[in-house]
């Protein structure tokens, strides 16, 4: 059979097809509509979503089967929520936390566990060994510095008493005696200052005793196992939902000066499908409206939009039902299928129905344009299908389960789009006829003239090509994948922002490497070999969590407790009410009085700014007393409560807290409480050693050198800097791998099809330039692959190859030269169906998720390069041709 | 018979057997350190007799009857060592000898120079209660020639010959905290030799009081 002969014999096979289908339009789409509906509860029935990222990677690779070890050894550190207690003071964070995790922990529904260090009772108890002999020292003598002014206020804890001793205090400096008061001044002071303004903050007794600033915000972190619901999209919804319900419950209300904020793997995962959801709910939206606008434009006719969306939808549930029937479920990447299909799908229709107009504009009957037209089109678009289908059918050998589905998957919905199009668009022309163009909008002459630059400027088309070609070469190897995962999610989701702000600090980052050991002789050994690294700032083991020199520290604590004394505090409700509001003011005017008099006798003192500063907090609170005595004794003396309680009410809890950690006891690491160590150690005998960066590992490079030199000193290293590196490099290089195959059956699948070297070449060219032009351009546009925007690639590469067919097809195959190519129908088809994918996608540009935005953005600047090397480039390259044709 | 002489034997045996093994204890209780409330109230007894006779004694004599009482009832070394804190380990052995022999006499002549007139004062024993640490906490109040009272509240550890006095607290204020403060900030500031200085200064106050 010749190449003519067989040209003929498809001609009339897809020419009959469509004649058919025309001819028998109402059986065609009832039967249509029929399988819709039996394909419909056949997916809903059959068809899964799989939303965990990570099973999406095969498990025969090295840092997959690390992870899966690592999480069967210690799932408590798997899926987790993170949880951060804001406050304005440690005492109000401690307590919070630890309340928070009570509630939590009794959520068994919802709440597998809570687990807050800092509440453990091992660590309440124990915790001041874990201080170094100076700072043991050193809470001593604050403690000492303090303590005659705990034992008056234990037995009388009122606002009278304290302003009572400080007055005494302030006495006792004039005669010369040093004290260190400069700490406690400047905490009272900043204390009624808060509360005159309205804000008021506790003072923190803690922070004074060991001898800090204190700062404006103390956070704790408790981490929650939640039961997370794989059968539900959000899995992690429910106990999401419990957390915000259980901090309302024990008042973390919105205006409370403590604030909780969650975050994690599991949060950041349930905020990431929540935007990206929300973001592709918003585009859809915006697509379906541009793509309606659009294809209004190409057709001008409402029938044949019609026909264009019923054709996309049926291809659409056939596909899905294809999916449930070959793979079973969806993954959050071959869920792209339908991406994928919408942006193709589109294509063929519009091809077909644009050569449809395009014949019946030499006035033949609507049955004759559709024979020729089907014969056409078919040949064509059989060849587009078969070689898209072909190329993302080379995905599924690749390592990447996730892609090798979305292979699969759509390989299948481009055959399904090429039988669904010829088939319900002839039938569709029975009942919406497409109208005849009105000439003069596209053959009006300045479209002409600009339709004809490609090839009066060929020179300058070849030139400048060169020129790009030569620019994208530079800028080829310096194509980036950025792995970091929390860039491709909402920046301002909670959990995103509070997640950077964890890995920013650098006293506890969030994210660290783990690596585990067998033994304790290995564990030791693997900690000497990572201590050595500079990109390692720290690494934490169950060998930590025994203190050093636990005998000294003891003695010292001994001394602490012995200084302190028992300290018993009289309940403060007892002793409210105790002093009337004018031997209250009448204690705040002595010592505003001794202020005064101590700043005019030694202004110079070292002391003298605190008390400068109490001075005039003093004074303001005064005046303040002043202004609502002259509204009511009730609210002065409410007032003054309340800043006894802002000042006075957390010193109980803080002392209690210290005199349970006076009871410390010498313990070994067999002494540690399964609660403790089985984060470190687990039931197999297995040591788990923390890893923590030096460098802010939310930067790829600093992330590349971290994990590598980590990896070098102990290969068996997981945790989330290692695995999102190693799936970035896995995705990667499966990619490169699908991307290879996909190129070789392409090339194939051309030469069977077209018969010809030269075509399968000129099809390949403006592909090939086109895929280097959009490499090129995420380089100088800044636009870093990722494992989002990756997904966008087979679909510019199916519209690469689409379009390179049409265009070398109808060249080829009928009498047009490269002139007058781009004033076809084919040319226009490609051309509005380019812009139904910018329409389409484009809009995902938008969306909050970072990841999706930045596919939009990948996806319009790939198909707008596409439009130019398969509209511009392409006919300027054709011109040659034209001779030899002729 | 020769079975009753037996018996008696054993029966004297048996009756000087239990007369040794009751002796250490009464023994113990004669020099009175075995009970915290006992060596709290023999000091208290001490102090309200030096009150008593405080006509009739000068100070050097009042300081001569208080001080093997105070010195039984006390802890000196361990009490110096807590205020020092991380300076006592680097001192010489010398030095702690020293700044130890000057803190327990400062401390007696303290009592010797306060306990010396009566007018009615007295102890009231309140109450005895554990501590962690094998700690003993025992309360008591003094009620002052006015009627007011102030609590004194002994923390007491046993050592090996008998509980000690470790700390006092009046009024919940803790003597060892005071000290420290005041002695560690001398010795940041000035050194060693200024805090034995101090301490002589304030020896030399005590017996003018």
């Amino acid at each position: 059979m010749t190449e003519s002969s067989s040209r003929a014999s498809s001609h009339r096979f897809f020419a009959h097809w469509a004649a058919f289908a025309y001819r028998n339009a109402i059986w065609v789409i009832l039967v249509a509509l029929l399988l819709a509906a039996l394909c419909s509860v056949y997916t809903v029935r059959n068809l899964g979503v799989h939303t965990d990222t990570t099973d999406m990677l095969s498990e025969e690779l090295p840092f997959r089967a690390n992870d899966i070890r690592y999480m069967a050894e210690f799932p408590q550190h798997n899926n987790t929520i993170l949880l951060l207690v804001d406050a304005p003071t440690p005492e109000q964070a401690y307590s919070t936390a630890k309340q928070l995790t009570k509630t939590l922990q009794k959520d068994t529904d919802n709440i597998h566990d809570a687990y807050y260090l800092s509440s453990d009772p091992f660590l309440e108890r124990n915790g001041l060994l874990f201080k170094t002999i100076p700072e043991l020292g050193y809470i001593t003598d604050q403690l000492s510095a303090a303590q005659p002014l705990i034992a008056r206020i234990a037995s009388d804890p009122t606002l009278f008493t304290l302003v009572t001793i400080l007055t005494e205090a302030i006495e006792e400096l004039r005669t010369g005696r040093k004290l260190e008061l400069a700490p406690i001044l400047s905490g009272v002071s900043a204390t009624i200052e808060a509360r005159l303004a309205g804000e008021p903050r506790a003072l923190s007794w803690q922070a004074l005793f060991s001898g800090e600033k204190q700062e404006n915000a103390y956070q704790e972190l408790i981490l929650v196992k939640p039961k997370l619901d794989y059968s539900q999209l959000f899995s992690a919804q429910q106990p999401i939902t419990a957390i915000r319900d259980a901090a309302q419950q024990i008042g973390l209300t919105d205006n409370a000066p403590v604030k909780l904020r969650i975050t994690g793997e599991a949060a950041l995962a349930y905020d990431e499908l929540n935007s990206a959801m929300l973001g592709a709910q918003d585009a859809g939206l915006l697509a379906l409206v541009m793509v309606a606008v659009v294809l209004f434009f190409a057709l001008k006719s409402a029938g044949a939009i019609l026909a264009v969306l019923l054709s996309l939808i049926l291809g659409i549930i056939l596909t899905a039902a294809f999916a449930a029937f070959a793979v079973g479920h969806l993954n959050l990447i071959s869920i792209a299928f339908a991406v994928l299909y919408i942006g193709l799908g589109v294509d063929y229709a519009i091809h077909f129905l644009l050569r449809h107009q395009e014949i019946k504009e030499t006035d033949c009957s609507v049955s004759d344009a559709l024979y020729a037209a089907g014969g056409d089109i078919g040949h064509a678009l059989t060849v587009c299908a078969v070689t898209t289908a072909i190329g993302f059918y080379a995905f599924i050998p690749t390592t990447y389960q996730g892609v090798a589905e979305l292979g699969i998957i759509s390989g299948t919905g481009m055959l399904i789009s090429l039988v669904v199009t010829l088939t319900i668009v002839p039938a569709m022309q029975r009942f919406f006829p497409i109208r005849k163009r009105q000439l003069s909008i596209s053959h009006g002459k300045t479209s002409r003239r600009l339709l004809d630059l490609p090839i009066r400027l060929r020179k300058f088309v070849y030139l400048a090509t060169l020129l790009a070609l030569i620019i994208a070469v530079i800028a080829l190897p310096q194509i980036k994948f950025d792995y970091n995962l929390l860039n491709l999610n909402d920046p301002k989701a909670e959990s995103v922002e509070t997640f950077q702000e964890l890995l920013a600090d650098e006293k506890d980052t969030a994210w660290h490497s783990v690596v585990l050991a067998d033994s304790q002789q290995e564990a030791k050994q693997i900690v000497a070999r990572l201590e050595k690294l500079p990109q390692v700032d720290k690494i934490i083991s169950i060998f930590d969590l025994v203190p050093l020199e636990q005998d000294e520290k003891l003695a010292l604590i001994n001394e602490m407790a012995l200084t302190l004394g028992p300290v018993v505090f009289l309940d403060a409700s007892l002793s409210a009410g105790s002093h009337s509001i004018s031997e209250q003011r009448a204690a705040l005017e002595s010592l505003n009085n001794s202020l005064n008099q101590f700043i005019f006798e030694q202004p110079d003192h070292q002391t003298a700014a605190s008390v400068r500063a109490l001075n005039t907090a003093l004074t303001e609170l005064l005046g303040y007393l002043d202004r609502l005595n002259a509204e009511g004794v009730n609210n002065q003396s409410q007032f003054l409560d309340a800043l006894g309680q802002d000042l006075l009410g957390l010193l109980p809890g803080a002392l209690e807290r210290l005199q349970i950690a006076f009871e410390a006891m010498p313990f070994t690491q067999q002494d540690l409480p399964e609660s403790l160590s089985s984060h470190w150690y687990s039931k197999n005998g297995v040591y788990r050693i923390a890893v923590y960066p030096t460098e802010n590992i939310g930067n790829n490079d600093a992330l590349r050198q971290f994990v590598r030199a980590v990896q070098q000193a102990a290969p068996q290293a997981t945790g989330v800097p290692v695995i999102s590196l190693e799936a970035g490099e896995a995705v990667v290089d499966a990619f490169i791998y699908a991307f290879s195959l996909a190129l070789v059956g392409v090339i194939l699948a051309l030469l069977v099809l077209l018969r010809s070297v030269i075509n399968t070449l000129l099809v390949l060219v403006p592909l090939l330039l086109a895929a280097l032009f959009t490499g090129a351009a995420t380089v100088l546009l800044d636009i870093p692959f990722n494992f989002a925007n990756i997904i966008a690639l087979p679909l510019l590469l199916g519209i690469g190859i689409d379009c390179s067919i049409h265009m070398v097809h109808r060249f080829r195959n009928s009498a047009t030269t490269s002139n007058s190519l781009l004033h076809t129908s084919t040319a226009r088809a490609i051309y509005y169906s380019a812009l139904t994918t910018l329409a389409g996608f484009g809009s995902l540009a938008f969306s909050p998720h970072q990841g999706t935005a930045s596919m939009g953005l990948l996806l319009a600047v790939g198909v707008a390069l596409t439009l130019i090397c398969v509209l511009i480039i392409l006919p300027a390259i054709l011109y040659p041709l034209n001779q030899h044709k002729a | 018979m020769e079975v009753n002489r037996i018996i008696k034997f054993r029966l004297y045996f048996l009756t000087v057997a239990f007369m040794l093994l009751i002796m250490p204890l009464s023994w113990a209780e004669n020099a009175e350190t075995d009970n915290p409330e006992q060596v709290v109230s023999n000091l208290q007894q001490a102090l309200i007799q030096a009150m008593r006779e405080g006509d009739k004694m000068d100070f050097q004599e009042r300081y001569d009857f208080l001080a093997p009482t105070i010195d039984q009832s006390h802890d000196f070394v361990l009490i110096i060592r807590t205020i020092l804190g991380s300076y006592w380990a680097q001192l010489d052995s010398e030095q702690q000898r020293l700044i130890a022999d000057t803190f327990r006499q400062l401390s007696i002549a303290t009592y010797a120079g306060q306990f010396k007139e009566y007018e009615g004062e007295q102890f009231e024993m309140l109450q005895q209660r554990s501590l962690p640490r094998d700690q003993v906490l025992v309360r008591s109040q003094f009620t002052k020639s006015d009627g007011d009272t102030i609590d004194f509240d002994y923390v007491l550890q046993q050592g090996n010959d008998g509980w000690h006095i470790i700390n006092i607290l009046a009024d919940g204020v803790s003597d060892l905290a005071l000290k420290r403060t005041e002695y560690r900030a001398i010795l940041q500031r000035d050194g060693f030799q200024a805090l034995i200085d101090l301490l002589k200064e304030k020896n030399v106050l005590a017996e003018q009081d």
